[in-house]
Order: C-alpha cells, then structure tokens, then sequence
C-alpha cells in the first residue's frame, strides 16, 4: 500500500531524514515513535509531499506522491494546526473538506454525525471559528476532517497529544474500528509508549532520522520499547 | 492619589523597566519586517525618507502657502485657526487605523513585574508611534521658519508643546474609547458626523470652534500658561487609561472579548460551481473574517469612488484615463493580490495535503479577480456623466485586466510569498512585503500604457483601445493554457511556498 524508497532528507549537513526502505502492508496500523527532533515529522511531511525529499519517494498505492496529486484522493491526514482553515466554523470547513471529495453539505452532516460522541458537544453548533477552539477540540477537528471521504490511508502525527483522557480513549476505539471495518492503512506518530503500543500491529522507532527498531506488537513491547527509551 | 500608589517612584526604576526597555527596542528589531532582503528594506527606507521629507517641505512652505491664500493675515494666525480641527479628525482616524499597544502585556502577566509599571511603560510607549510622530516632521520645520522667525523662540517652543499636548490628549483617548467602545463602525460614523456637523457650524457662523482654536494656540504661543489646560487634560486621560487597564489588565481582558455569535453560513449560488466554487466560497470568507484582508477589501472598495475626484479633476487625455481606470476597476486585484497565496499562509499545507486540485486552486482565484473587475467596471458605468470616453476606456481596460493583468499578478504571486498574520489591521503593515509587490506594480500599470502608446503612435487613438481590448480578448481566449502554465509553476514552487509558510 505505502512504500517508501530511499527517502532522505537533508539540511545542510543535518540529516533529518534517511529511510532506505520500508513498506506498508493495506490495512497495516504502523505506529512511528522517537524523541524529539528524530524525524517524525519530517517523514510524514516528505511522504505527504509538504516538504522536497533530497532524494527518494513515497508511493502510496502506485502513486509516486511527489510526481501526481492523485493520492490527495484516498489520503485523510492531519499533522498540525496548519491544516485547519482557521476562520471557518467547524460545519463549514466539514463541507469545504466534504466538497473537496465531492460529497454534499447533507453527505458530511450525516458523516460526521457519527462522531458526536467523539466530539463530546463541544464541536457542532458551536457558533465560533477553528481559531477560537482550543488545542484539543482543534485535533479532534483535523482528525474528523481527515476521515472524510473514506480514506484508504490516514496520516496522523501526535493525535492524541493535547486530548483529555476520555477521548484519547475514544480516538483509540476509533482507530481500531476504522482497521477492522474498513482497513485502512495507518500511519501514527506518538510520545505515548502506550497508545501506540495498544493502537499499532507495528511500530518504528526513528533515531536522527533512521529507522533503529521496527517491531512487530506484542505483550513485551511496550517493556521493550521502554528499556530503549530509558537508555 | 500619590505618584507612589501610581507605581511612578522614580528611584524604584529599575532593572525590570530596562529589560522593558530591550525587549521593546528587541521586538522592533527583530519584527518579520525587517526579515526581508536588504535590497527590499533599501527601498522601504527610501519610501520612508522620502515621505518624512515631504512632511518637513510641506511644513516649511505651509506659511507660504497659508499667506497666498489670506493675504495680509498672519499665517500662524491662520494654521492655529484650523490646529483644532486638525485634532478633531486627527482622532477620527486614529480611532480605527491606530493600533492598541497594550496587547505586548501578556506575555509578562505571570511573571514578577510589577503591573502598574508595566501599565505606565506600555502607555508612555504608545507614544512612540507614527500617528505621533509624524505630525512634527511638519511642525518644527513650521515653528522654526516662522513662529521662531516672527514671534519668538520661546514661543516656538510653547506652541510645539501645545501640540504635543494635544497629540498626548488624542493618543490616550483614542485608546481608552477604543478599549472600551471596540470598533463599532456605528460610533466611528456617529464621531465622522459630529466633526462634520462643528466644520459646519462654523462655516455657517454659528460656532466658531476655530476661533477658540486660533485664541488656544496664538496664546500658547504668547504664554505659557496657555499650556496648562491642555497639559492637565492630557494628564487627565493618561489618568483615566492607566486607572482602566490597572483594573482590567488580566488575560481574559486582553482576548478578543467580541466573539459575537457566530452562523455558519453557505454561498449557494457558489454550490453548482463545485469545487472551485467552494475555493470561491472559502476565499470570500477569508476576505470578510479577517481584519487585514477584510481592510484590504474595503479600501479598494471605496477606490471605486475615486472617479469622482479623478475625473472632474484629473484632466481626460488618454494615459491618466487608462490609469484611472486601471485603479477603478483593478483595485481589488492589484491590492489583495499582490499578496496572494500568502493570505493562505496559515492552512497552505492542508491545501497541499488536501484534495485540492491545483488548477481549481487557480480558477477560483481567476474568477474572483474577474468577478470583482466587472463588478467595479459596472459600478463605473456612472462616469458616463463625465463623458462617454470615460466608458470606453474603462471597458478596455477592464478587459485588459482580466485578460491580462490578472494572470500576471497571479504568476508574481508565486514568487516566494511571505507569510502574513490576518489578525493585524492592514495599515502601515508592512508583513509579507517584498521585492515582487514593488516588481508587480512595473508591468501592471506600464502594460496598458505602453500598448495603448504604440498604436495610438502608430494608428490612432481607435487603434490603441482596440488593441487594449484585442490583448484582454486573447488573454482570456488562453485562460487554459494560462492555468496550466501557472498550474506547473505552482507545482514546482510548493515546496519553496510552504516552508516560507513554516517560518
């Protein structure tokens, strides 16, 4: 479904970015985790064509990401605020996000509707802007918004930093009913050890920009993942 | 009240108000501003002196001036006659253009400062602002040649102080009535009305404020004691904004407290145009939710109105018409989009990482900067009054414009936009400036003028607007191939676009 091939990054003669090869199986939930400044970002930026790979590619499904837009398609992704379009209402960036996939207003009502529970009331009918929600309600935005449109892949970077404790436990049910009902492939940045650990089949840990570890999950991981990060 | 219980014990100062003191002076120098090419803020330091010149000339000719049009009378006489007046609108203006310093407090709420000094520090910084300043580029020159020439020096020096008063009396007010009115355009029309009605009055006879102005002036200008009043009152209202942001200098306060209820609402008329229609949709929003387009768009608006100035005035030949018409009805296109794509700068990457189709993204902003050239042309068509040419030059270049014009503000605007924050007023900002807004305004405006010249030199007045009207009819005609260039062009520039963005 994913494959990426060579991709590297570089600044100067800081290396942000340096994967030769890894592969992602449809379906597969591939969870990234590494300290700060490891390069997560960075992938999924360069995978999502935000930023130009020194060298290398992502495809996602036969697609080279960088060379067609086609991907953007059966793509849902949020990695941070800069994807909100900050002076709409939640309803409207819905719909604007809903017609980009060319779905009516009446379409991603019905859609998002599923997700009440998620957004805890906080979300529809509010009468203010993305800008005027906080961090937390904001993620819970980008992430709905993301799913709109039936992706096959959905990119999330840290989706459950800035949550409050009952939706993370929410989003992560979420993640597990979108692999098992609709097998969607996805691909999860966290700090959590836990959350991903509980979310993800594997899991890829990134050290200055390389891949160090790439795990299949299992009861000894979370220990195994916490020994590495302790040393 | 004791100058102690004020927070003012001048032996108490201090460590705290010098690190205030770097941290403005650092602020200012490290704004975005300045982050540009040292070519760019070359000119703007050009632009600037420039314009500081010509205040100091047209405040040392003012008494030239002031004796042609009254013969006999005393210019400074005359100027003081009219100072108040000056102050009146003076406030008008501040009260929507001027900025509120006192935002730059938050980030020192939690920390061990004490807060009415910060208060007092803020306030006496709000001084330091153009509004302020640049009334005396025009006032020294003024009171050197002629008040300190034929009155006295002193005197020179009263009546600048005067005005300084005055000025401090308009600095703290506007911020007071606009802390506490917020910008409520029902009030700025009401303040424009009153100023207004008294020019009347005093037109008419009625009341004179000019002469109150002339007796306030003139006196100061005789002695001091004249000083005193409107010192005291500018003390007064420092007094007054002091006492309310001590009361209200807490977080809440400082936060847009004027949420208003909120509707989301949907352009239907713009839902059978599909995705680009959305784009549209989403873009005219953009316009109106937010303050620096949302001013943006209003000005050019009220250019539309210009005609009745530059026509009657401006004199009919051929070039001042095709350039009238190209500010009539390219306004909006010029001046929004000269920093196209950078008003996006805060969600470009989800458009990236969207469904977004890049020449959709192109043809929505196409028909926008269309739509708003036949709105402004028709508009226009009132200009008949002053001649039926005017209709006719605007049609071409109206044409011209869309034709044209439009694809190349749209192909400038892909070279390395700037990052720009919306929330701040659109005057005197000078965020997302660089060389292609100075670059842009060469084939703009030269274009038309050029092309209209060389038929007109070659053929003939007919000739040259037809070939105004030829060009725009092919720029259209090639609208496709036009999006598709821009569309790889965009494509390449993404990267480059998006992590200016990121900065």
């Amino acid at each position: 479904m994913i494959s990426i091939n060579n991709l590297t990054k570089l600044y100067g003669d800081f290396s942000a970015l340096d994967i030769e090869s890894l592969n992602i199986e449809k379906g597969e939930s591939f969870g990234l985790v590494g300290n700060n400044g490891a390069g997560k970002t960075t992938m999924f930026r360069s995978m999502l064509d935000l930023i130009q790979p020194t060298s290398g590619t992502a495809t996602f499904k036969d697609v080279v990401t960088s060379n067609s837009e086609a991907w953007k398609n059966f793509t849902g992704s949020y990695l941070d605020e800069r994807f909100l379009t900050d002076f709409l209402t939640a309803e409207e960036y819905f719909h604007f996000i809903g017609k980009l996939h060319s779905l009516s207003a009446q379409q991603v009502d019905e859609f998002v509707g599923q997700f009440e529970g998620f957004f805890h009331d906080e979300i529809i009918g509010k009468s203010k802007y993305l800008r005027d929600f906080s961090k937390g309600n904001q993620k819970k935005i980008g992430i709905v918004a993301a799913l709109i449109g039936e992706p096959e892949i959905l990119i999330l970077d840290e989706p459950f930093a800035n949550l409050d404790p009952s939706t993370q436990i929410k989003l992560k049910a979420l993640l597990k009913k979108l692999k098992e009902e609709r097998e969607v492939t996805m691909l999860i940045s966290s700090h959590d050890l836990n959350h991903v650990a509980d979310v993800c089949e594997r899991i890829v840990v990134l050290e200055h920009g390389k891949i160090v570890h790439d795990i299949k999950t299992n009861e000894n991981t979370l220990k195994e993942l916490e020994t590495y990060f302790a040393g | 009240m004791s100058l102690t219980t004020l927070g003012l014990n001048l032996t108490y100062t201090t460590p705290e108000m010098i690190e205030l003191v770097k941290h403005s002076w650092k602020e200012f120098f490290r704004s975005s501003v300045w982050q540009k090419s040292a070519f760019v803020n070359f000119l703007m330091g050009l632009l600037f002196l420039y314009l500081a010149l010509n205040f100091a000339f047209l405040g040392y000719v003012a008494g030239d001036i002031l004796l042609k049009i009254f013969p006999g009378e005393s210019p400074i006489t005359n100027l003081n006659y009219g100072l108040l007046y000056y102050f009146l609108i003076d406030i008008f203006l501040r009260f929507y253009m001027q900025p509120i310093p006192v935002l730059s407090l938050v980030p020192y709420l939690h920390l061990p400062v004490s807060k009415k000094k910060m208060i007092h520090f803020t306030l006496v910084k709000s001084l330091a602002n153009v509004f302020n300043t640049s009334i005396f580029f025009m006032a020294i020159p003024f009171a050197i040649g002629w008040i300190a020439k034929y009155e006295s020096s002193s005197g020179a020096w009263f009546w600048i102080f005067a005005l300084f008063a005055f000025n401090g009396i308009n600095n703290f007010l506007s911020i007071y009535l606009k802390r506490v009115l917020a910008e409520k355009p029902q009030i700025v029309l009401g303040f424009g009305g009153l100023i207004a009605s008294l020019i009347a009055l005093d037109y008419f006879d009625i009341v004179k404020i000019g002469e109150f102005s002339r007796l306030l002036f003139d006196g100061a200008i005789y002695n001091a004691v004249w000083l005193l009043g409107p010192l005291a009152i500018m003390g007064l209202t420092y007094l007054i904004v002091y006492k309310f942001y001590a009361k209200n200098a807490y977080l809440e306060n400082f936060e847009d407290s004027k949420k208003k209820n909120i509707k989301s609402t949907n352009i239907s008329f713009l839902n059978r145009f599909e995705q680009i229609g959305k784009l549209i949709e989403v873009e005219l929003k953009l316009i109106w939710r937010n303050k620096r387009s949302k001013s943006v768009a209003i000005v050019s608006f009220l250019f539309v109105f210009y005609g009745f100035i530059l026509y009657p005035t401006g004199g009919q030949n051929a070039f001042s018409l095709i350039l009238f018409g190209l500010i009539i009805t390219g306004m909006f296109m010029l001046n929004y989009g000269q920093f196209l794509i950078s008003w996006e700068s805060g969600y470009f990457d989800g458009l990236l990482a969207r469904n977004v189709q890049l020449s959709d993204y192109i043809s929505a902003k196409f028909y926008l900067f269309t739509a708003s050239v036949v709105a402004a042309f028709i508009f226009s068509l009132i200009y008949a009054y002053f001649g039926w040419k005017i209709v006719l030059f605007n049609a071409a270049v109206a044409v011209f414009n869309i034709g044209v014009t439009s694809w190349i503000v749209l192909y400038t605007a892909t070279f390395s936009p700037k990052k720009i924050d919306l929330s701040k007023s659109s005057f005197m900002n000078y965020q997302g400036t660089g060389a292609q807004q100075f670059i842009l305004m060469i084939p703009v405006m030269g274009l038309p003028v050029f092309l209209y010249g060389l038929f007109y030199l070659i053929v003939g007045e007919t000739a040259g607007l037809i070939s105004l009207f030829v060009a725009g009819g092919i720029g259209i005609l090639l609208t496709k191939t036009f999006n598709k260039l821009l569309t790889e062009r965009l494509r390449e520039q993404r990267y480059k676009i998006a992590s200016n963005f990121r900065e």
